[in-house]
């Protein structure tokens, strides 16, 4: 895979930008459904997952061919979501409002009450341990791909997991299965 | 929490990790009541989490990204210039020269249109830029930006100062009515690096105001009220905006 994106950011670099589309094309669905599980917007996701492969291609000529691309962009993606849920966060108290009102992807698609509660607890999560449940449970990524993403190490990783998985099972317990 | 062992050893287990040691060990854990609730409750939890994983949705951007970056700097100088040639000189010579001094043509009469600027000169840009007072306003207080928008009406001037404090690389794009006017100029102050800006048609975008501070002038082609939008972005996310009214 990694020699395939290299080839395909080489190409890009040279000024195909048919080449940078078919990556677009194959990571655009990822970055859209990891923003998504994070700001629970749609229509942001949507943006977020645009601007991020628009900031790629700018910064294409930093970018370290030994390391994946797909960890590069999916870093970019997190941090822009992370960046527009947490502004949107900040708005929303600032006007009294209750986070995510209105208009939400979580209500665009079918999800039965038991999964809904489940979300809403881990929506509940501080950041730090909810990015780390969507990476591994949601996005089911190796704990390898996850240090790539976030940069901390493995152990830190996972001792955050640990406690997290242990404070959704606390907030669970009262919650019918 | 639990005891750190039965902790750590649920923990590899829900991950698959758990070596033929550990496993015994964990079984033996498991033997009091206690652990095994506890352990079953962690192991439901996950499977919970994993069964609540939203529907995954699609969604095809290439065109539109492929769109906005296609006048990008990064665009190799190559493939650029072939872009160039094979859009323009794909035809016969004699509608190469055809084009070019159509071409010449239209330059020079939007040159002819253009309204005069003698009666701005550059020392009253300079006085301009000396004198700090203002006539109006605009404090802007967001997330992560603060800062202000002042505007100082001279005579067939409009002078929009814009300085915010960020740790962000925030851009502003004003917009205005071409018919009331027209921009004269853009220059930095206090700035840590040089300052960039871009106009097209009826709107000019400032770059970078973590680094510096601009003064836009703008030229009163009428002497009506206005108003400029002021909008600030971040990459290409629009995070705030502001209506400036320009009275003359």
């Amino acid at each position: 895979m990694i020699e395939n994106d290299n080839k395909l950011i080489i190409e890009s670099l040279n000024g195909k930008i048919n080449s940078f589309g078919k990556l677009v094309e194959k990571y655009q669905n990822k970055m859209f459904n990891l923003a998504i599980q994070i700001t629970n917007d749609s229509d942001a996701s949507n943006d977020i997952t645009q601007d991020v492969f628009i900031k790629a291609y700018e910064k294409l000529n930093t970018f370290d061919q030994n390391k994946k691309f797909f960890s590069w962009i999916y870093r970019i993606t997190l941090n822009a979501a992370l960046n527009y849920k947490n502004h949107l966060q900040f708005t929303k108290n600032f006007d009294n409002d209750s986070m995510f009102e209105g208009k939400s992807a979580s209500e665009e698609i079918e999800t039965n009450e038991r999964s809904k509660a489940v979300q809403k607890t881990i929506k509940s999560l501080d950041d730090k341990y909810r990015t780390l449940v969507i990476l591994k449970h949601y996005q089911e990524l190796s704990y390898e791909e996850i240090t790539e993403i976030t940069k901390l190490p493995i152990g830190k990783i996972k001792s955050r997991l640990y406690i997290a998985r242990d404070n959704l099972r606390k907030s669970l317990e009262g919650i019918n299965k | 929490m639990k005891d750190t062992k039965l902790f750590k050893l649920t923990n590899r287990y829900i991950d698959n990790e758990l070596g033929k040691n550990e496993k015994a060990e964990l079984d033996e854990l498991l033997k009091n009541p206690d652990n095994k609730k506890y352990f079953d409750s962690m192991v439901d939890t996950v499977n919970r989490i994993e069964e609540s994983k939203p529907l995954e949705k699609e969604i095809d951007v290439v065109s539109p990204v492929a769109g906005q970056i296609k006048d990008h700097k990064n665009e190799g100088v190559m493939a650029k210039t072939e872009s160039w040639f094979d859009k323009i000189f794909n035809g016969s010579k004699l509608s190469y020269a055809t084009s070019f001094a159509l071409g010449g043509l239209i330059v020079a009469f939007i040159f002819m249109l253009q309204p005069t600027n003698t009666e701005i000169d550059d020392a009253f840009l300079t006085g301009t830029i000396a004198d700090r007072s203002f006539d109006k306003t605009y404090v802007l207080n967001e997330h992560d930006f603060e800062g202000a928008v002042n505007v100082k009406y001279a005579d067939k001037v409009t002078i929009l100062d814009v300085k915010l404090s960020t740790q962000a690389e925030i851009d502003c794009e004003l917009s205005y009515d071409k018919t009331q006017f027209a921009l004269y100029g853009v220059k930095t102050v206090d700035s840590q690096n040089s300052g960039q800006f871009a106009s097209h048609g009826s709107s000019v975008r400032l770059s970078d105001l973590k680094s510096n501070h601009y003064l836009v002038f703008l030229r009163n082609l009428q002497n009506n009220e206005s108003k400029v939008r002021a909008s600030f972005y971040r990459g290409s996310m629009n995070i705030s905006n502001i209506t400036i009214d320009i009275k003359n």
